[in-house]
């Protein structure tokens, strides 16, 4: 009983609040009169004109900016793309140009390392004991 | 929407020209026709500003706002039908709304926290005199007072709201100004209407 007459007050309560909140958003409501003055209010639409043209002036301006980078980069891609095929060939010839200029002042040219793995086994472990190849420790005589 | 009349027009348009065409007269870079948009729609825009600002210098900065907003996306404006210029503006605008009241909430521009003992207890009056008499008439509430008060909910409930029961759309067309889903515009609308009945109750 009590709950039903809570749960039945609490109705009332949300009506009325209802109506209540109806009657809020209504007060808040313009009146033709203020919808209209503001709508004509004098220069708005110089005003909308002016932020219009100011937007415009700013949008083209960083249009600009982006155009002379992209100008830029234009121009500098084929001086970069150049400048890379100069570093390549440069790095491709190296070696043979200082092979050249070693042959012309007469230098040996540098032992390979492959040179090594060129030895026999006995010249290697001769060389290992400080002995000629072919030679004994004892000096390869008999008593 | 509002008739505009003759005088308004600008002469050299014959009168009968609609808004897409004007529209694609003004992507041309026509001004006159823009101007004539303008003319034509400033009426709709500055209704729906009041719908949630109070005060005629913010409605002012809505309207342009949203003009300056719609002549930058003329270039995505897809006609077709005779209230579809009507209908891309008006969602312009609500947008336009929406984030201003954002902004104002996030700023905390609009000083809400507090209605003063007198403004307190005239609420409360009006509440009392609503509740025992049903007389709605006599529940005059002054619209600073109810600003403070909706200025209480959220941006997004609020928006729900003023379009709900002062514009009087539907969900489906609320979803579609608003460009949310039906069942969320409809789940806000609880929300909302809620919130703004637990909002009074305090008053109570």
């Amino acid at each position: 009983m009590w709950m039903k007459d809570k749960r039945h007050k609490d109705e009332l309560d949300d009506e009325m609040l209802n109506r209540f909140s109806d009657e809020l958003l209504r007060a808040f409501e313009a009146s033709d009169a203020e919808i209209n003055t503001a709508a004509a209010s004098p220069f708005l639409f110089r005003r909308i004109r002016v932020r219009i043209e100011a937007e415009e002036r700013r949008l083209a301006e960083q249009r600009g900016a982006w155009q002379a980078l992209l100008t830029g980069v234009k121009r500098a891609v084929p001086v970069m793309a150049m400048l890379a095929v100069v570093a390549l060939v440069s790095l491709m010839l190296m070696p043979l140009l200082s092979q050249h200029r070693q042959t012309a002042n007469g230098e040996e040219p540098p032992t390979l390392i492959s040179d090594v793995f060129s030895f026999s086994q006995d010249e290697l472990i001769a060389s290992a004991a400080d002995m000629e190849p072919g030679q004994t420790r004892n000096g390869g005589g008999t008593r | 929407m509002p008739a505009e009349t003759a005088a308004e027009m600008p002469a050299e348009m014959p009168a009968e020209i609609t808004d897409d065409e004007l529209v694609v007269a003004a992507r041309a870079g026509d001004e006159s026709a823009f101007t004539r948009l303008f003319e034509r729609h400033r009426r709709l825009v500055s209704r729906l500003g009041y719908r949630f600002f109070p005060r005629r210098e913010q409605v002012e900065e809505i309207i342009q706002e949203s003009f300056i907003k719609a002549y930058f996306a003329l270039d995505d404006y897809q006609g077709g039908n005779e209230k579809s210029f009507v209908s891309w503006l008006a969602r312009i605008t609500v947008r336009t709304c929406y984030d201003e009241l954002r902004r104002v909430q996030r700023r905390g521009e609009s000083n809400i926290g507090d209605l003063s003992e007198e403004e307190a207890a005239y609420l409360h009056e009006g509440l009392r005199d609503l509740s025992a008499s049903g007389n709605v008439e006599g529940a005059a509430i002054s619209r600073d007072l109810a600003n403070k008060l909706l200025a209480r909910l959220r941006p997004d409930d609020r928006l729900i709201l003023a379009l709900l029961k002062l514009e009087e759309l539907s969900i489906a067309e609320i979803s579609k100004l608003t460009g949310w889903t039906a069942a969320k515009v409809k789940m806000r609308s609880h929300r909302a209407q809620h919130g703004l009945r637990q909002l009074l109750r305090k008053f109570l």
